[in-house]
């Protein structure tokens, strides 16, 4: 089977989205990567990443209810789909292989 | 709720710059963000927020797009490059006609750079005026360059807006030494300290302000001091100026630039000429230039003149005629006028008496822009041509991109960068022809042109220009036009090879041929009139004449020296006199017939002091009456006057009648009696008509001309040198012949004639290219018909007529077009000739059959090769 290798930012949204659920829209996805990596994002630089995801099908998105905050627009929600479950087991695969075999190793910051 | 929305223009910008997948989703977060920011810290937080989070997107935006599109480009440029290696024929025309027509572009452009430059070297050009000076007496007057003598000061003084003010004088040629060495020197005007002042020529050795400011000082150029001094300071040396007067060398001044409106290699104070600190108001012969303040508008000035002569010349008018400005200018239409000319214009728009050098003509800066523009429409039409021809080949290309998902738009990039490449190479064989040709045209045009000029913004911006235009022009035809083709019919092969391009192609042919042959027969035009003047029965005898210029320098041993050289066998006869039919001396002044006294309608005349032999030297043909003798001790007060001069008296019987000569203003006129008429002769340019001349017995020595043999020229000029230098130890000798001098004078129109030819010649070339192309194509879409009308039985000579009809006519049709066009431009270049040739019907017939010729030549090789090839060949090509 080929391994969907994937970004590590690419990575952090899968895991926010699967972490949000049904919550998971644009703003949600950006807070919980803020979170994550532990310093502030633009607001636009997550797009480019979910439009890769999506032309990927790694995720996909469905629309809520309009909200006036947002101009009447409505929310757009992504949730995994089964390749990105996929893409991620196999992330973790790959990581955990990488990170078990290596030799003596002290895990301390330095 | 809030009923504020973020600002309008970062929305719009947003859109542009997220991914459509995601641009919905985006444009709803930003503005829920932007709301929620707008709650917790108030508006402005907000608008500001939102900017910044737009804006920051920008770079990682852009870099995307270069790369994709550098992508995209990349890919146009291989498969371009790949297209024009296949077909290297093809592409080798395309690239030669337009680098010769860009290179002619870059030559003209060049050129009018050079023009336009004129005078701009000094710093103060906009504010630099001279002043011309209208001098009428009734109908006639001349605009002379100069004003009176003390004008300049005067201005200087009274006019707050006049900075400054600088005034030149004309030396004869001096003869100057120093110490052994001795030259003659040509280029010597008198001129005021306030030159360096006014003109930005700097000194490089000596004070400005007062290098001329005493009597007998001198500058001289670089170069000139280089001459006298070698590596010597040459400041505080004494030259001698023609062995009688010492002159202080006070400064050495950088070379005048090539393109200024004067040449000097000696600059002498004025204060060294009495005359100019005198201050008379009645002659013009000052050439004065100021130096306005910067907000100086010079009408005002010219406003003032009325008053200044009023002033001025008013009371020394009256005292020399005892009639005051007013009624001399009621009773004889007397007019004195001066206006400002800026010196800006001078090289371009003026053509007046006492010019320092003969100037350029703006129109003709007028005409090699039209024909640069012509050049290169033709190139460019070769390229749209041969692009069109060959669509169909590409067709089935762009039908298959469009059905694997071209967009049109990609298309037409794709053919523009096709076009782009190849502009851009034929830039570079344009640089190198350029180089090659650069030489060939200096010495055509007389310029000192060099590549390094085309190095400034100007240039820089005009050949990326031409460049870019050329290539869009060329490119932008097929581009539209093939890239319209629909993927359906091509694929199908309903699309038949050029259809519905060929009238197009027809049209840009008879176009290109137009051009063409309105270049041919202009090129025939300007030579047939030059052959005219150079050939004009003019009245004398122009040929087999030698003059000797510097005869003023033998003063009283000029008869003696005359007599001497006419011993030898081989020099027939001589004259001395500085006025001869071609540019020379020459002095106009009040003639009436005697007792009438000056009026409104007394013109100056021509009138030339010559002595005994001067109608026998120039065999100027006597109608009536007879030649000076010296057998007539009257003939001291003798005038002969020509044909013209008998009109302007109203005598139809001159002989005997006597005429009156004011040599001043004022003054007692002396009398003489007519006793000779001469027949017309064109004792000024060709460009005007005869006017009156009015010869007399005077001393004028300035020249002799002798009439010599044709046989062994050199040893009749030898011998001319060894008794010069008998008489002369040590002044230089110098000769040229009157034919010479003659064909001088038509210098300008001899080589725009030969830049006119060099262009025409080159857009018959590029369109020959062009030709041939088109020939090949056609010949090789023919191929197989031709091979089965050979099969059926056509004769060679009836498949060449085949292929040739068609360009037959189309060089027709463009005969049509360019003979009109040809026929109002020519005629409006002929009116600056009093005497002109009549634009004859043959000129355009051969004109157009030459290019008929050509193009014929062009296509009869490719149809020779087709018709003469095997059938078997051609048919077997499947």
């Amino acid at each position: 089977m080929t391994m969907k290798l994937i970004s590590r930012l690419e990575e952090i949204i899968l895991l926010s989205i699967w972490r949000l659920q049904e919550n998971a829209y644009g703003i949600t996805i950006l807070e919980e990567v803020a979170r994550a990596t532990g310093k502030s994002w633009l607001t636009g630089s997550i797009y480019a990443s979910l439009g890769r995801l999506l032309k990927r099908k790694l995720v996909q998105s469905y629309q809520g209810e309009p909200i006036p905050e947002r101009g009447g627009r409505r929310k757009v929600f992504y949730k995994l789909t089964p390749e990105g479950k996929k893409a991620l087991i196999e992330v973790r695969k790959v990581n955990s292989i990488i990170w078990s075999e290596l030799p003596i190793f002290e895990l301390k910051d330095e | 709720m809030t009923k504020h929305t973020p600002p309008r223009m970062a929305t719009w910008l947003l859109m542009r710059l997220l991914d459509p997948g995601v641009r919905y989703a985006g444009l709803g977060d930003f503005e829920e963000r932007y709301h929620a920011k707008a709650r917790d810290y108030g508006l402005f937080r907000a608008r500001l927020f939102y900017w910044t989070q737009v804006i920051i997107l920008f770079p990682s935006f852009i870099r995307n797009l270069c790369y994709w599109s550098l992508e995209m480009i990349k890919n146009y440029f291989k498969v371009g490059t790949r297209i024009l290696r296949r077909h290297k024929a093809y592409s080798f025309i395309n690239i030669s006609g337009l680098a010769i027509g860009m290179a002619s572009c870059l030559l003209i452009l060049l050129y009018i750079q050079d023009e336009l430059s004129y005078d701009r070297y000094n710093k103060n050009y906009h504010r630099i005026y001279r002043i011309v000076t209208l001098a009428q007496m009734g109908e006639t007057g001349v605009n002379v360059v100069g004003a009176a003598p003390p004008m300049a000061k005067t201005l200087v003084e009274e006019f707050p807006e006049v900075e400054d003010a600088v005034r030149f004088q004309d030396s004869d040629d001096v003869r100057i030494s120093f110490g052994e060495k001795s030259f003659r020197e040509k280029r010597v005007v008198y001129t005021d300290p306030s030159f360096f002042n006014v003109f930005t020529v700097p000194l490089l050795a000596g004070e400005a302000k007062s290098a001329l400011e005493s009597p007998r000082t001198v500058v001289l150029s670089e170069l000139t001091a280089k001459k006298y001094f070698g590596s010597t300071d040459p400041i505080g040396k004494i030259l001698l100026f023609d062995g009688k007067v010492d002159y202080k060398v006070t400064g050495v001044f950088k070379e005048i630039p090539k393109n200024s409106h004067f040449h000097f290699d000696i600059m002498a104070s004025l204060s060294s000429l009495p005359a100019s600190q005198m201050p008379v108001w009645l002659n013009f012969n000052y050439r004065t230039y100021l130096l306005l303040k910067p907000d100086a508008d010079p009408r005002v000035l010219d406003a003032q003149f009325p008053m200044l002569f009023k002033k001025y010349a008013g009371p020394q008018l009256q005292k020399a005629m005892g009639k005051s400005l007013e009624e001399l200018a009621k009773d004889m239409g007397m007019k004195i006028e001066s206006t400002l000319q800026p010196l800006k214009d001078v090289h371009l728009y003026s053509d007046l008496m006492g010019e320092f050098e003969p100037n350029s003509d703006a129109k003709y800066i007028y005409i090699l822009s039209a024909i640069a523009l012509f050049i290169l429409i033709i190139a460019s039409i070769n390229f749209m041509n041969l692009s069109t021809a060959r669509s169909a080949g590409r067709a089935k290309e762009v039908g298959l991109r469009k059905v694997l998902g071209s967009q049109r738009r990609e298309l037409v990039k794709q053919f523009l960068t096709e076009s782009l490449i190849l502009s851009v190479i034929a830039l570079a064989f344009a640089f190198l022809l350029l180089w090659l040709g650069l030489p060939l045209f200096n010495s055509l045009s007389g310029k000192g042109l060099v590549l390094s000029d085309l190095v400034n913004g100007f240039m820089v911006v005009s050949f990326i220009g031409i460049t870019v235009l050329s290539g869009l022009l060329a490119g932008c035809y097929p581009a539209f036009f093939i890239s319209a083709y629909r993927p359906v019919n091509v694929l199908r092969g309903r699309l038949r090879a050029g259809t519905g391009t060929i009238s197009l192609r027809r049209i840009l042919v008879v176009f290109q041929f137009a051009a063409s042959i309105i270049l041919i027969v202009g090129t025939f035009v300007v030579y047939n009139q030059l052959r005219y003047i150079q050939n004009k029965k003019l009245g004398y005898n122009k040929e087999q004449v030698l003059i000797l210029d510097n005869a003023h320098l033998l003063r009283r041993q000029a008869e003696s020296f005359k007599n001497e050289v006419l011993k030898h066998p081989r020099i027939i006869r001589g004259t001395v006199s500085s006025c001869l039919p071609v540019p020379s001396g020459s002095e106009y002044l009040m003639v009436t017939p005697e007792g009438k006294p000056l009026s409104e309608e007394t013109p100056p005349l021509a009138v030339w002091p010559v002595d005994h032999d001067y109608i026998k030297t120039l065999e100027i043909k006597i109608v009536s009456g007879r030649d000076f003798s010296r057998d007539h001790a009257t003939d001291k007060g003798a005038a002969i006057v020509n044909q013209s001069a008998a009109r302007h008296f109203g005598w139809d019987d001159p002989l005997g009648k006597r005429i009156q000569k004011f040599d001043t203003v004022g003054g007692r006129p002396k009398v003489y009696t007519i006793i000779g008429i001469m027949e017309d002769f064109h004792f000024e340019s060709l460009r005007d008509s005869i006017k009156p001349l009015v010869l007399y017995l005077g001393r004028s020595t300035g020249l002799m001309s002798l009439r010599i043999k044709t046989e062994n020229i050199s040893g009749t000029v030898d011998f001319l040198r060894k008794k010069w230098n008998e008489f002369l130890p040590g002044e230089p000798f110098a000769y040229s012949f009157l034919d010479e001098r003659f064909f001088n004078t038509y210098r300008a129109e001899q080589k725009i004639g030969k830049i006119f030819g060099v262009f025409s010649g080159l857009a018959i070339f590029i369109s020959c290219l062009g030709l041939f192309g088109l020939a090949a194509f056609m010949a090789e879409k023919r191929t197989k018909e031709i091979g089965i009308r050979k099969v059926l039985g056509a004769s060679v000579p009836n498949i060449i007529r085949l292929m040739i009809k068609e360009f037959v006519i189309l060089v027709g049709i463009a005969n049509l077009i360019a003979w009109p066009v040809a026929y109002f431009i020519m005629l409006s270049w002929l009116q600056d000739f009093a005497y002109r040739i009549s634009l004859g019907f043959h000129l355009f017939v051969l004109g157009g059959l030459v290019a008929l010729l050509i193009a014929l030549t062009t296509v009869a090789f490719q149809a020779i090769k087709v018709a003469v090839a095997n059938p078997i060949h051609s048919l077997r090509y499947e």
